[in-house]
């Protein structure tokens, strides 16, 4: 605890840098289309629903020969039933929180907002969620249940602001 | 005139028989950025403490509650292009809905602005 507390002192003591809340982490995860684990991410998620195949080697790809291989390689080839992508509110203002409900125009249930809030680079709401496959395409429209009230939403990237930061070795 | 404050952190001020209702000082500094303000429909009843308008910030989303019980006569549109005057100005232009009063009784349980102070102290 001691090393912990000196070493926040040392990074606190730079002219530019100030302490910052999970709020602030949350909101600039969220902007660059980061997940989660535990909101977007979960023991019941795979990463081609998560739309994360990068992270799986090519090698393992074709090969296989990991916890999940049968599920993971059989959605590689044939599609998932669901995946992850980015919403945004028709209006351009109203924030989308946390388990909001999607639905087709119909009313059928769809998906769910699993992360969401206020972009403040990106001026406005940005959030993330599940959909099922035939309603994932870019733009299609859905309804966003806020407050027991329909909110037209739209299918967008997640990527809500462009990552600027340099990996360094 | 008078103004009263509830515990909900709203403040409400009465002309008449006819009440404006915003979120104090305070409540928009614990808020933070203001960045998305649901009002509530003219013509609408509600009930003293019914939800009747969300205030969306940065951080989180809150429910605003009708301090008394009455009819809402009018609601803030400039927060729909501006929710930040909620931080700028929020016991002025930071308004959110006017109400005309069924029963003005129910102004005598709700703190006068000493009270007030005196609450928030004892939340700090």
């Amino acid at each position: 605890m001691l090393w912990a507390r000196e070493l926040a002192d040392v990074l606190t003591a730079l002219e530019e840098s100030t302490w910052v809340g999970l709020g602030a982490r949350n909101s600039l995860r969220l902007e660059t289309g980061l997940c989660l684990y535990g909101n977007d991410l979960t023991t019941e998620t795979t990463p081609i629903e998560a739309d994360l195949l990068w992270s799986i080697q090519k090698r393992r790809r074709t090969e296989g020969g990991f916890l999940g291989a049968d599920i993971i390689l059989r959605q590689i080839n044939e599609g998932a039933s669901r995946k992850r992508v980015g919403i945004a509110p028709t209006d351009g203002r109203t924030p989308l929180r946390d388990h909001t409900v999607l639905k087709n125009s119909s009313g059928d249930v769809v998906g769910e907002i699993t992360s969401g809030g206020f972009g403040p680079t990106h001026e406005g709401p940005v959030a993330m969620g599940y959909v099922s496959h035939d309603m994932s395409t870019l733009g299609t429209e859905l309804i966003a249940e806020v407050r027991g009230k329909a909110l037209p939403c739209a299918v967008c990237d997640p990527i809500f602001v462009q990552q600027r930061y340099v990996r360094s070795l | 005139m008078t103004v009263k404050y509830t515990r909900e952190h709203e403040w409400i001020r009465i002309e008449g028989d006819t009440a404006t209702v915003g979120i104090t000082f305070y409540a928009q500094e614990q808020l933070g950025d203001v960045v998305f303000v649901e009002l509530p429909e003219a013509d609408t009843s509600a009930d003293q403490g019914a939800e009747v308008a969300v205030v969306e910030s940065v951080k989180a989303a809150s429910d605003i509650y009708a301090p008394v019980t009455g009819t809402i006569i009018e609601s803030n549109e400039e927060l729909s292009d501006r929710p930040e005057l909620v931080n700028e100005d929020p016991e002025n232009d930071g308004w959110f809905f006017k109400m005309q009063l069924s029963d003005p009784s129910e102004l005598d349980d709700l703190l006068d602005e000493a009270d007030y102070q005196a609450f928030i102290q004892e939340e700090l």
